[in-house]
């Protein structure tokens, strides 16, 4: 109901300014897209094999569909479709909004739309992302959801010829998808899961948690934005934090149920370098949940940092990646190295390598490849 | 000897022509009205990635380029931002799924993009070198 209520108020904002429209604009349409076939191989670790049966898989990674309009000068609508195995119906619409731009200093924009508070979250599609998959920061959304149905405001201001202040505040219901299956084995979003020697524990933890969610993700009501401070075009600075209120639900037994609201707050700064063909991003975020049933509900911290440096060699880009989380019950670190190869725009081809490094089993493996056609 | 001095004459007369003939490929034009009479390559660079939005006026910049598959277009992108039309291209699927900027205009011919500069005072875009163009005005290139 919520969303048929966004698309009437967007067509009926869309006729009402149509009437107003000047003459000499002329409607720009842009469409773009990809399909992207993926394979994954996990090696050395037992518990997942176990689990799942297998440790090796081709399939089709992603596809997607954008298509931005500019009916008026001053009004673009985005849309974004996009297919990755394990989604619901209703998240396969990745993105659908309108922006209306007063100023550069201030835009309005309805809708779904990704969240930009990191910018991995804004890598969610496969041209964005060097690499096969995506950060712990999107897949595991410990620390805030990718995308939100709601209202944003943005805007930029040139404070000077080589500095620009910009920022993002967004607000509206977003899909609680933390521990959701990703990538073609299903093993991203739920590594940690897999970090233990005992396949009873990894089986009970998975059931706990489809159990918890009932086969669909919880919605809540949530918060956030950042400033972007911009120097010289080559380096930015970034400030963020998302705020929101959850619910969690504990049986520890058939009989007793426990619930409780819970206040969650995550905050973190993001830089991000590019001179001329080198690129640099790092992250260092925090996440705190406080439950307001002390008793039976924990308090609980994450840390999530992020490194990644590229190059680029006109059609061939090498890169490394370093990602820590402290997350709630276990932390780890993955390493990652690839390479990217586009030699056409309308193909790429991708070969990536990540080394889980932990305490709780046998450090481990990941490969992967893709090929993905844009047009 | 002689011979190879007339070979390497002919050689030198070729290549000046060859030069001649690649700056002469493409033509950057604008309204009548703009006042600017030259631009920096990086200036049209930043023009056609809409990293520079205004004129010096404040009037609003439209960049319009030529379709994809033109030739003129080829020559445009390896002078201007050097790289392949591919690889612009791709910097704009990556804008574009970013929530960011739009490509320019495509016009499908010189006439085409003419047409469209000569209509809009803030209009950019480039023709061929050896086309008329007497309805704009031709800026230089630093």
């Amino acid at each position: 109901m919520r969303k048929l209520f966004f698309v009437i108020v967007m067509l009926s904002v869309t006729k009402l300014l149509v009437a107003q429209e000047n003459n000499e604009w002329k409607t720009q349409t842009f469409f773009t897209g990809y399909f992207a076939l993926n394979g994954e191989y996990i090696n050395g670790l037992p518990s997942f094999e176990e689990v799942k049966g297998k440790n090796i898989g081709f399939n089709i990674g992603e596809a997607s569909i954008l298509s931005t309009i500019q009916p008026l000068e001053k009004l673009k609508i985005n849309s974004v479709i996009t297919y990755k195995p394990r989604l619901e119906l209703s998240d396969i619409i990745a993105e659908l909004s309108g922006e209306w731009q007063f100023t550069d200093q201030f835009l309005v924009k309805a809708g779904r739309f990704l969240l930009p508070l990191h910018p991995a979250n804004s890598q969610y599609y496969a041209p964005m992302n060097y690499g096969v998959a995506l950060p712990i920061f999107v897949t595991n959304h410990s620390l805030f959801p990718l995308n939100i149905n709601g209202i944003n405001i943005n805007g930029k201001f040139d404070l000077s010829d080589n500095f620009q202040l910009a920022y993002d505040f967004s607000g509206g219901q977003y899909s609680k998808m933390s521990r959701n299956e990703a990538g073609i084995l299903g093993f991203f979003g739920r590594d940690g899961v897999y970090l233990n020697e005992d396949v009873n524990q990894v089986n009970s933890m998975i059931t706990k948690i489809e159990n918890t969610e009932n086969g669909k993700y919880p919605k809540y009501f949530g918060t956030g934005g950042k400033f972007n401070f911009k120097f010289y075009n080559m380096l930015q600075l970034e400030i963020a934090a998302f705020y929101s209120q959850e619910e969690l639900t504990k049986k520890p037994d058939p009989q007793t149920t426990y619930e409780t609201d819970v206040d969650f707050l995550s905050y973190g700064t993001n830089v991000i370098f590019n001179y001329n063909k080198f690129n640099m991003k790092a992250s260092a975020w925090y996440g705190n949940e406080k439950p307001e049933d002390k008793q039976h509900f924990e308090e609980y911290n994450i840390e999530l940092y992020y490194g990644e440096l590229s190059y680029s060699f006109d059609k061939i880009t090498p890169y490394g990646k370093v990602e820590i989380i402290n997350g709630r019950s276990k932390d780890w670190t993955r390493l990652t190295g690839g390479v990217n190869f586009r030699p056409l725009f309308e193909t790429t081809f991708k070969l990536e390598y990540h080394r889980y490094l932990q305490d709780y089993v046998d450090d481990f493996d990941v490969i992967q490849i893709s090929a993905v056609y844009s047009f | 000897m002689k011979h190879i001095c007339k070979i390497i004459l002919v050689g030198m007369i070729f290549l000046l022509i060859v030069n001649k003939a690649e700056a002469q490929d493409f033509k950057i034009i604008v309204n009548k009205a703009n006042q600017v009479e030259s631009l920096s390559k990086k200036e049209v660079s930043n023009i056609f990635l809409k990293q520079k939005i205004k004129w010096e006026d404040k009037t609003k910049i439209i960049p319009v380029d030529l379709s994809s598959k033109s030739q003129h277009r080829e020559v445009f992108s390896s002078n201007i931002h050097n790289k392949s039309v591919n690889q612009v291209r791709a910097y704009w699927q990556q804008s574009v799924f970013a929530g960011k900027a739009s490509p320019p205009l495509e016009k499908s011919d010189d006439a085409a993009v003419i047409e469209y500069v000569k209509a809009n005072k803030g209009a950019i875009g480039y023709v061929s070198g050896l086309t008329n163009t007497g309805d704009v005005k031709t800026i230089t290139i630093n």
